[in-house]
């Protein structure tokens, strides 16, 4: 069966047991492949982050049960996904601080060319420096 | 098993040890996310997700003009 493709209003009916949507997503889940993208991931990660406190739960073990009930469309963006969700619980990044790095970490031998200082001082990332530091 | 193009061991360790599922996936994740959004409109939370990376592209494109 092919997937439904589903986007960041159905993962926060997921996340919300409070939300009235719920019970209409819970139908879907027992009725339906799903299947959503890295960019409605990414919206939920930025709604769930504060700048002062970051993640009120640990990220990677939420992505982990939530990958299983959403899907991405292949097993390379779910390893991304979920090494994003690592190095949130681990590392003082954003969400798409820790997606870049993901992106570099899993996919281009952790070398990464920016001018985020965010990444330095990691012993997965080699950040290069767009210009002199 | 996420294998880094680097083999970066500290990665691939850290992710092995937090991809478990459990029996309950759904209740998992809403115990997990707790009060979060309680009280939130999803409309009200995709706007302000969309909103803040706005923000975060800003802060980046300004970064970057300094730098």
């Amino acid at each position: 069966m092919t997937a439904v493709y589903v986007e960041t209003d159905f993962l926060f009916a997921v996340a919300k047991s409070d939300e009235w949507l719920s019970e209409e997503v819970e139908s879907v889940l027992a009725e339906e492949p799903v299947e959503t993208s890295l960019l409605a991931y990414a919206e939920f990660l930025v709604a769930a982050y504060t700048e002062d406190d970051g993640f009120d739960f640990e990220v990677a073990p939420l992505v982990a049960n939530m990958l299983d009930l959403v899907p991405l469309s292949s097993a390379e963006e779910e390893e991304l996904l979920l090494a994003a969700a690592t190095y949130l619980d681990s590392h003082d990044l954003t969400p798409f601080d820790a997606l870049h790095a993901a992106h570099a970490a899993t996919r281009y031998g952790g070398v990464l060319i920016g001018s985020d200082q965010a990444y330095d001082g990691r012993s997965d990332l080699d950040r290069r420096p767009l210009t002199p530091d | 098993m996420v294998v880094t193009a680097n083999g970066s061991a500290w990665l691939s360790c850290r992710v092995e040890s937090f991809v478990t599922v459990d029996d309950d996936p759904l209740k998992a994740v809403r115990e997990s996310v707790g009060p979060t959004f309680e009280g939130k409109e999803i409309d009200d939370l995709r706007e302000d997700a969309r909103t803040a990376i706005a923000g975060e592209a800003r802060r980046e494109a300004g970064r970057k003009s300094e730098a």
